[in-house]
């Protein structure tokens, strides 16, 4: 996501100084020695500001929140170092940080090699079905990962789950048999990886589709077959985006605290996230300690932006620029072709179909009865759902937030990739470093700051607050979306109504806006579903009166009501769906492998 | 490229290590687009034979489909003795035992020089295989840049990279995928003379896509001229330009002027409206060519003035517009109603709308059958 070539100057003087002076490398060399940093615009500098007070801010407060002695916004809560303390000099937070490492490096690895073999698969190979089976992975990438779990709850706990309790009479096993149990830590890497996965696929899918099918064929052409082409030349021609992968998906996982908790996993070890999330929310609570946990996890999760944005500049060195679009040869499967598509079939069936048809078995069963011959279908569970006051409230919520977050998003993102892309002023790549870095910032740890930061004003408790919180960690998709929008459109576009007189303003209005209409339009659509879907930060936000309905679903599962989770769970689906279809059909973008 | 091979040892001059490349009625298709409509070709060992057409004629597609990367829908294709690619028969581009030169070069980015050249050789010892990479890296120019990564190469080094890596295998025919095409003008003649030099002391069979004529002129023993998925002509060089068999060929190698017109019944003259004298050849047309026909002369053989006056053909022309191009002068003449382009040397006083005498010997007229459009 770097937009900056921050080495390539000193890269190409020392092509352009050495020993081949036959090529045009020297006029390019010449070219950047030459291009003039122009000093800041009043744009990038209002820019700046915006996101100093987004993204800076709320960190800022992460620490300061952990230096205080009590929770924000009470009047005897001073200067305190205890909660620092407590986190970075006893060895109580050890283990869990040790844990969550793990947990977050293994959800990782298993996530990138499954979504790697996946792109292979479907970008190279003869499986059957391709279309379908690419939608098969992409598709749980709109399902929030919580609505996941509280599906593989329905699915996988231990005694009452439904894979449990009917497998047992079909198998005519023992009443307390257990075929599978969800609420383990393996549980938890298993429903993360089903979430997650879907990154890496795309990651590395683009950048197999953007691979010059020339070094393939060149490896055939010298007598090597599929496999060690594929070892040998493909792999590490996308090690960037698998490297990518690998940081962005720890990273998140890192931060998920939704997942374990929806899961009820009862072990001795809790991962940060979810201390942060306790030491804030449970009773008693102490918002300085979590505060000083999430200055713990915030370190290692710089550490991972660190190697994630190497492997992205890195990457570019492999970009290969003849994009010839030939047609590629699929590699023939053979006896591999049928276990192949049921391989990705049956992730489809793990990560989409069952989790819906669990819930939708969940919202039409008063009781939470889980026993298939039991069930006596009635939609008693719908309708008590829907009379209540509540669950509109939380429906209008979600509309708020979901039209609000995406379009500050776009915004602020336009101006971003403007100063950066066209402008190329001093502060281009402060700005670029700004946008990406919430990537690094896990969603718990964010809002915790957020809470610091706005409880003494009157945003808090608002809608508005939400969506503040949320369009921070939107910046980086919605800068790269917009940005390589933008890269596309040739400045001479824009140099020629400047020309023709407009001034820059009306140039950026007329020419450059309507021209990137689709990159917008589809980053908007995009960050409309992940607003609509969002938990992490909005749990520790919402009050019963801001609350959306992911929020409520949550609500509905901590007080043990399995059913009305389900009810709006699927409400929320369905809100997704007419928004994608709004957003496919009113505004003709469209959201799939080639631009996600 | 170094000239001094006493070393290469391996290499001699004038030793043939290609096979014969045998293409029998090749059809390719995609979908219910054909691409490819049935074309015959035969290379024998050695011979550079070069696949020459506008974009879209089907040689690129050709091409790859010899490399075993498309698959063929109808014919077949030999190399040496053995089918690699017939009815039900596809041996897979890796076993065929050929290599190949890609446009884009595919220098394979995370690996260095003596990698990317080594990649292909396998199943011999280490130490023969970096001899073997150190002499084809010699023959090419680059023994310096092995340690380095390809993409820190200019372009031109990236090529002899690609050649070299292309030739390290000893493939038994050589596929070259308009490798020149992304390079600026100097280094493509250049290059020009190293591919051909090497083909030749190398000893391989090579096949060459491009759209340049110059470069198929140039390198080729032999050119087969490709239109929409047809074979134009197949020819030597030399012949492709002196006896063009249709107004494409004439056009699309070196541009010609073409003169529609009925060829009367002695097959030597032909007449054209517009003219008041038969144009007139010193050979018959070619059994087969229709009495609609037209006769085509390069511009380079149209005399003017004096010089015009003794030859068989002689026009009374206007200038109608002329160009200075350094070494000639391009000229447009109009007679009657039509379009003639000459070329005249620099120093000669012109003037538009200047009435001249121009004139074409009979044995630089040869007549084509007419297009249809």
């Amino acid at each position: 996501m770097t937009l900056l070539e921050k080495g390539s100057r000193p890269s190409a003087e020392k092509r352009a100084g050495g020993d081949h002076p036959e090529t045009g490398t020297v006029s390019i060399a010449t070219r950047t020695r030459t291009a003039k940093r122009m000093p800041a615009s009043p744009l990038a500098i209002v820019t700046l500001i915006i996101l100093l007070g987004l993204v800076v801010a709320p960190l800022i407060m992460v620490f300061y929140g952990a230096f205080q002695s009590g929770a924000p916004g009470l009047p005897k809560t001073t200067w305190s170092i205890k909660a620092i303390l407590a986190v970075y000099t006893t060895p109580t937070y050890i283990w869990p940080l040790i844990g969550t490492l793990i947990l977050a490096v293994v959800t990782a690895l298993i996530s990138v090699a499954l979504g790697t073999l996946f792109a292979w698969l479907i970008a190279r190979t003869n499986v059957f079905l391709r279309r379908t089976l690419e939608w098969g992975i992409i598709v749980p990438l709109f399902i929030s990962p919580f609505i996941g779990a509280v599906a593989w709850n329905i699915l996988g706990a231990p005694r009452a789950g439904m894979i449990n309790s009917n497998l047992r009479w079909m198998l005519g096993l023992q009443d307390d048999a257990q075929i599978v149990n969800i609420s383990t830590l393996p549980g938890v890497v298993f429903v993360m990886m089903l979430y997650f996965m879907p990154y890496a696929y795309l990651l590395v899918s683009s950048s197999l589709r953007n691979m010059d099918p020339g070094l393939e064929e060149a490896s055939y052409m010298n007598g090597r077959g599929v496999a060690a082409t594929a070892f040998r030349v493909t792999l590490p021609i996308v090690r960037p985006a698998l490297t990518a992968a690998f940081f962005m998906i720890a990273i998140l996982a890192t931060g998920v605290y939704t997942i374990p908790l929806a899961l009820g996993v009862n072990t001795g070890f809790a991962p940060l996230g979810l201390l942060v999330y306790l030491k804030n929310t449970q009773y008693p609570t102490n918002q300085p300690l979590a505060a000083a946990i999430g200055t713990l996890m915030f370190w290692f999760t710089l550490l991972g932006i660190y190697f994630y944005r190497r492997a992205i500049r890195n990457g570019r060195r492999y970009v290969t620029l003849a994009g010839k679009a030939t047609r590629q040869r699929p590699v023939r499967l053979g006896w591999a072709r049928w276990p192949a598509t049921v391989l990705i079939a049956i992730y489809g069936l793990l990560a989409a179909v069952l989790p819906y048809i669990a819930l939708i078995l969940m919202a039409l069963t008063p009781y939470a009865i889980t026993d298939l011959r039991k069930i006596q279908a009635s939609f008693d569970g719908f309708v008590r759902v829907l009379a209540s006051i509540d669950t509109w409230h939380a429906l209008l919520n979600t509309v708020w937030i979901g039209l609000i977050a995406p379009t500050i998003a776009v915004i602020i993102a336009s101006a971003v990739a403007y100063v950066i892309i066209r402008q190329r002023g001093r502060l281009g790549g402060t700005l670029d470093y700004l946008s990406t870095f919430p990537v690094a910032v896990p969603a718990i740890v964010f809002a915790t700051g957020m809470l610091w930061l706005y409880i003494r004003t009157p945003l808090y408790a608002t809608v508005l607050t939400l969506a503040l919180a949320l369009v921070a960690g939107f910046m980086p998709t919605a800068t790269r979306f917009i940005s390589t929008g933008l890269m596309q459109i040739d400045p001479s576009l824009e140099e020629a109504a400047r020309m023709s007189g407009a001034s820059r303003f009306r140039a950026a209005f007329t020419i450059t806006i309507p021209l990137i209409r689709p990159a917008i339009l589809s980053a908007w659509s995009l960050l409309f579903i992940f607003a609509s879907r969002e938990v992490n930060e909005t749990v520790l936000l919402a009050t019963p009166n801001t609350r959306p309905l992911a929020v409520l679903a949550w609500n509905d599962l901590d007080a043990n009501d399995p059913a009305a989770a389900a009810v709006a769970s699927i409400l929320l689906t369905v809100f997704m769906v007419v928004g994608i279809l709004i957003s496919r059909f009113v505004f003709r973008t469209r959201l799939d492998s080639s631009n996600l | 490229m170094t000239i001094e091979t006493e070393e290469a040892t391996a290499v001699q001059a004038g030793h043939i290590v290609g096979a014969s490349l045998r293409v029998k009625d090749l059809r390719i298709a995609y979908g219910s687009v054909e691409a490819v409509k049935g074309i015959s070709f035969d290379i024998e060992p050695g011979e550079f034979l070069t696949l020459l057409g506008p974009s879209g004629c089907g040689k690129t597609t050709t091409l790859r489909c010899i490399a075993g990367l498309e698959p063929a829908s109808g014919g077949t294709i030999a190399i040496g003795d053995v089918v690699v690619a017939g009815p039900g028969k596809h041996v897979q581009p890796e076993k065929r035992g050929i290599n190949m030169v890609f446009q884009s070069y595919a220098v394979w980015p995370h690996m260095t020089v003596e990698k990317n050249v080594g990649y292909g050789l396998t199943g011999m010892s280490k130490a023969a295989a970096k001899s073997r990479v150190d002499e084809v890296l010699e023959l090419v120019g680059l023994t310096k840049y092995g340690k380095r990564y390809g993409t820190e190469l200019s372009g031109g080094q990236q090529q002899r990279v690609a050649l070299a890596r292309a030739i390290v295998t000893q493939p038994k025919v050589l596929l070259f995928d308009e490798p020149l095409s992304n390079l600026d003008a100097g280094l493509r003649e250049q290059m020009r003379f190293e591919i051909l030099e090497l083909q030749r002391r190398v000893g391989i069979t090579a096949v060459y896509v491009t759209h340049d004529q110059t470069e198929a002129m140039s390198m080729s023993d032999k050119v087969v001229l490709l239109n929409d998925g047809l074979i134009e002509q197949a020819d030597v060089p030399r012949e492709l330009y002196r006896r063009p068999r249709s107004e494409f060929a004439a056009n699309f190698v070196g541009r010609a002027n073409i003169l529609p017109g009925e060829l009367a019944a002695s097959r030597d003259r032909i007449t054209v409206p517009g003219i008041a004298t038969p144009v007139i050849g010193a050979e018959p047309a070619e059994a087969g060519t229709e009495r609609t026909a037209s006769a085509v002369f390069r511009a380079e053989n149209v005399k003017a003035g004096v010089e015009a006056e003794r030859l068989e053909n002689k026009w009374p022309a206007t200038i109608t517009r002329f160009a200075y191009l350094g070494r000639t002068l391009d000229v447009q003449y109009r007679v009657g109603e039509l379009g003639v382009r000459g070329e005249l040397p620099p120093g000669t006083p012109l003037e538009v709308g200047q009435s001249i005498t121009i004139g074409v010997a009979a044995t630089d007229i040869h007549f084509v059958p007419r297009a249809e459009d």
